[in-house]
């Protein structure tokens, strides 16, 4: 009789598990749990059913919130993927140390802190003083008052939220673009195939992994950054930039709405779950 | 062999629980403070303030440690909160004067009678009690005491305001005029004689806040409503939209923060502006131009008084310790250290004996005139959120146009829904 063989590999998972369950399971069961009840001051309140998130729905400026931040986060990730793929490109074709170089560059603004970066970006919109003004005075251009304009200061937050993860998607495609089977692309030179050709025809469709993968985490990521509007523009002016964790964050921190709060958390969880859904089905991608 | 890789990755499981620290570790007592002080950066006296009462306490209790968490003073309250229902929140918090009736709702504090606050005499008790003493007060037990007592003054700029020709502004008109004549354009920069801001984020009351205050005595109904959606609110709107429209105030004020109207009046860009007195010492330290023409005023009506209130956690193993050191930070030598070192105004009477009033100090008279007459939130029943609420009405109108009377209507319809009114 043989010994009873033990299987380890579940062992091998068990503090991943107790991680994620501590940190990703337990409070997303709480926030859910929350979201049911009056949560005024972490105080457990009456039971309220859908109430909380019926107010998020019938509430205006939440619902108006939702608007902006698909505005901008669709227009950001699509930026963000688009320039990405262009460098991406651009730098499969070079070697050596220029390659690693602006690799390097374009991944600065993904590795710096967004607080930073925020901040940066805000002075360099000032009005009077910020150098963005400064070289379109210089230019002859009557100055720009970008996060004091509506229409412009939404713009400035697509940018920054873009200029922030181009270097990201950059890095991502380009990896998928340097798992190409060299022997594929010389094939289809020897077949006739011109240089758009190769590209429509095998380089994008043998990315098509790296760059559904980045435009999940950079959706997911424009989505949920508090951070950069936060810093950047405030939500303002006029509320147009205020984007849906803006609202989450005033609900929990302004106005101490905890249960409310919970509900729109709840809310934005199943809006990224369906983008990626969506994502997924739309690329055909097996999972 | 076995055996030793299913402990190993057990080990590993627990990590975080045998990782976690003690309160008691090593037969030392810490003392857990959450405060935005950060007594170990010396740029701010009020630091060095507290770093040198924390050395004190320390010397004088052998075996305690006070050990200072600084947190962001916009959600330390909530933080605070969030703790308290998880049990582990800090034995002494500094509470926000807007949240400090939520804190109380939730039994998050325990009453100073019950540590030190009973012991004291009657002559003591005189010495500190004023209007923040009694903010803290619910039930006849007292739960705070206030350590950082502020109030919301006009800033303004001696040099430009004499150069315009003005004396101190006392009423609307005047503030109006001053602002006008400070107002002036140089080499393309303009300097504008009124700063002011409309945020939606973290904000300072401003301007139409005084305003209410002054032509009707208050913000809130008896029973915590919005007053503000009516004719007075509406000249008060009429009045700061005046200001955008002259171009005594940038129209980009819609946008700015506090901390972005105090770097641009340091850096020379405004003739007056709001902001809390207590701010006064880090204003003069980065301003470009000669430290002395920074003073401050009061405003028509007086102005808004504010304060962050430091109470001890009802759940705290450490009560009677955590509390030592906050009567420590109350006590009278503590109070002259909190004024000449951190340029604060004394909470106890007594303190001002001690005071000689000069050029350098000169903004105490105005701040201990404030908190003589200024206005406060009662500490009844919630009032979050109003000054983004005032900031958000002025917003609509001079950013969409918006009827002031609807403007006002909307905010204080949010503000009453917000505060469950």
């Amino acid at each position: 009789m043989g010994k009873k063989k033990i299987n380890l590999s579940i062992l091998y998972t068990v503090p991943a598990s107790l991680l994620l369950i501590m940190f990703l399971i337990i409070p997303l069961i709480f926030a859910l749990y929350c979201s049911f009840y009056q949560y005024k001051y972490m105080m457990q309140g009456s039971f309220v059913g859908l109430a909380n998130y019926i107010e998020c729905f019938v509430t205006p400026r939440i619902s108006q919130s939702f608007l902006i931040t698909f505005i901008v986060t669709f227009a950001s990730t699509a930026i963000s993927i688009f320039l990405g793929l262009v460098l991406a490109l651009w730098i499969d074709r070079r070697s050596g140390l220029f390659a690693y170089f602006i690799e390097m560059i374009g991944l600065i603004p993904w590795v710096i802190s967004m607080v930073v970066a925020g901040l940066l970006w805000r002075w360099m919109f000032n009005a009077e003083l910020g150098l963005f003004n400064v070289i379109i005075r210089a230019m002859g251009f009557a100055g720009v008052d970008v996060i004091q304009n509506k229409t412009a200061a939404q713009v400035a937050l697509i940018f920054v939220l873009s200029w922030r993860t181009i270097g990201y998607a950059m890095v991502m495609i380009l990896a998928g673009l340097k798992g190409i089977d060299d022997t594929l692309i010389e094939a289809s030179h020897i077949d006739g195939a011109n240089s758009l050709q190769t590209l429509f025809l095998i380089k994008l469709p043998m990315i098509k992994s790296s760059v559904l993968l980045s435009t999940i985490v950079l959706t997911v990521s424009n989505f949920t950054n508090n951070t950069v509007p936060k810093v950047l523009t405030g939500g303002g002016p006029v509320n147009a930039t205020n984007v849906v964790t803006l609202e989450q964050y005033n609900l929990s921190f302004v106005y101490y709405e905890f249960g409310k709060s919970s509900a729109l958390s709840v809310l934005i969880m199943i809006c990224t779950v369906i983008i990626i859904a969506c994502y997924i089905k739309v690329a055909k991608y097996k999972i | 062999m076995k055996r030793l890789l299913v402990g190993f990755l057990l080990l590993l499981a627990l990590f975080p629980v045998i990782a976690s620290g003690s309160q008691e570790g090593d037969g030392k007592t810490e003392i857990v403070m959450w405060t935005f002080l950060d007594p170990e950066n010396p740029s701010n006296g009020r630091n060095v303030a507290l770093k040198q009462m924390i050395t004190e306490f320390e010397a004088d209790n052998p075996g305690v440690d006070i050990i200072v968490e600084p947190k962001n003073y916009a959600t330390m309250t909530a933080e605070f909160l969030t703790a308290h229902a998880t049990g582990s929140a800090p034995d002494i918090i500094w509470c926000a004067r807007d949240e400090l009736s939520g804190v109380l709702d939730a039994g998050a504090l325990e009453p100073l009678e019950n540590l030190f606050l009973g012991e004291w005499s009657e002559e003591e008790i005189k010495d500190i009690d004023d209007a923040f003493f009694r903010f803290g007060e619910r039930d006849g037990k007292h739960y705070t005491l206030c350590l950082n007592k502020n109030a919301l003054v006009m800033y303004y700029r001696a040099d430009l305001l004499e150069a315009a020709g003005c004396d101190v502004p006392e009423t609307w008109d005047e503030i109006l005029d001053a602002a006008i004549k400070m107002t002036k354009t140089e080499n393309g920069i303009t300097t504008y004689g009124l700063g002011q801001s409309f945020p939606s984020g973290y904000s300072d009351p401003q301007l139409l806040t005084n305003w209410l205050i002054d032509k009707q005595g208050a913000l809130f109904d008896e029973d915590g409503r919005a007053m503000w959606a009516n004719q007075v609110g509406v000249d008060g709107v009429n009045w700061i939209t005046h200001c955008i429209d002259i171009g005594v105030t940038p129209e980009g004020c819609l946008n700015l923060g506090t901390e972005d109207i105090i770097s641009e009046f340091s850096a020379g860009r405004y003739g007056m502006f709001i902001a809390g007195a207590v701010r006064i010492g880090s204003i003069k330290d980065t301003c470009s131009f000669d430290p002395k023409d920074v003073k401050v005023m009061s405003l028509p009506g007086g102005c808004v008084i504010d304060g962050w209130f430091a109470g001890i956690w009802s759940g705290s193993k450490n009560k009677e310790m955590a509390g030592r050191f906050l009567e420590k930070m109350y006590s009278p030598e503590a109070d002259l250290l909190w004024v000449e070192v951190g340029a604060q105004a004394p909470v106890r009477a007594s303190t001002l004996e001690h005071i000689t009033i000069t050029e350098d100090n000169d903004y105490l008279p105005v701040m201990l005139d404030a908190f003589a007459n200024g206005f406060i939130t009662p500490n009844d029943m919630a009032y979050a959120g109003w000054k983004i609420n005032l900031n958000e009405a002025v917003q609509r109108v001079v950013g969409n146009g918006m009827d002031p009377l609807e403007a006002l209507q909307q905010t204080a319809d949010e503000f009453n829904r917000a505060n469950g009114r």
